[in-house]
């Protein structure tokens, strides 16, 4: 099984190492500089694997995440690749406020603002992964 | 192989394309109107089918010809598809050809007011004299292509 998280910023990317549990325990807070793909207008990236054992999976461009969706099933119809061995989240807008603001830095194309609010969302130089209601 | 043409709407350039790939429109004679309006999807995809491929037949050399509509996003098929690729291991290769490059003014303006603003009447006619005009530089992409792909 593979799960897929869609967005149009690399939040998608931090909800989908969130869901590895990389986040977690001593290594929760982290670095954002140590994370070099919130530096990347789209991406396709593999995150690790979640507590269940399915595969997770990290794509954003700016495009409408419905497109997005679209072209991931449009793919497996093609190859006759079954609903049971995958499943696509749309990263839905965060509702912290500081998150919020992250989200529409990166969708003006203001990285290195997002990047520099990201870091300031949990102490200098540190944050966590944010915690998005609607991702399970 | 699968072969994917794209395009902004999904139901102009890369159904002409589709079209002149699977022969229903022969390369060497251009296209009346009515022959255009009569082809499967041409001028009929809209919002809701954009990101969505759609069959479009198979070629002499057996090979799966789709059209898609992918917005002004060129860039997404190709970034998605070879992503899943490999995330499923799939080793039957997608050829996705851009046919936005044969587009011109008149098919972008008809289009719009035909899919974008539901003004048929006049948009197919500009859209349609649009795609008579492109006709050549679309059998032209769609060649070079059949050549490819039948020479692997």
């Amino acid at each position: 099984m593979k799960v897929f998280y869609v967005h149009n910023t690399p939040l998608a990317g931090l909800v989908a190492l969130g869901q590895t549990g990389v986040f977690g325990g001593a290594a929760e807070k982290i670095h954002v500089d140590r994370l070099p793909f919130l530096k990347r207008r789209q991406h396709f990236m593999w995150a690790g694997k979640d507590a269940d054992g399915r595969e997770v999976y990290a794509v954003w461009m700016r495009l409408d995440g419905v497109i997005l969706t679209r072209l991931i099933e449009s793919f497996c119809e093609l190859h006759h690749i079954s609903r049971e061995q995958y499943a696509v989240h749309q990263v839905p807008n965060p509702p912290d406020f500081r998150l919020r603001l992250v989200v529409l830095a990166y969708q003006l194309g203001l990285f290195g603002v997002a990047r520099w609010l990201l870091q300031r969302t949990r102490g200098p130089g540190k944050t966590r992964v944010p915690r998005l209601a609607g991702v399970d | 192989m699968k072969i994917v043409y794209h395009c902004y709407g999904g139901t102009h350039s890369s159904v002409l394309a589709a079209a002149v790939h699977t022969r229903r429109l022969v390369p060497d004679r251009v296209p009346s109107p009515d022959e255009l309006l009569a082809l499967p999807l041409y001028d009929k995809q809209d919002g809701k089918d954009y990101g969505r491929i759609a069959a479009y037949g198979r070629d002499e050399a057996g090979n799966e010809i789709f059209v898609l509509g992918r917005r002004s996003y060129v860039q997404a098929p190709e970034m998605v598809f070879c992503g899943l690729r490999s995330a499923f291991k799939v080793a039957e290769p997608v050829k996705l050809v851009d046919t936005a490059t044969t587009l011109n003014w008149q098919m972008k303006v008809g289009g719009y007011l035909s899919r974008g603003l539901g003004l048929k009447a006049i948009g197919r006619l500009i859209v349609t004299w649009g795609s008579h005009l492109a006709y050549p530089r679309v059998v032209s992409l769609v060649e070079t292509i059949r050549k490819e792909v039948m020479s692997n």
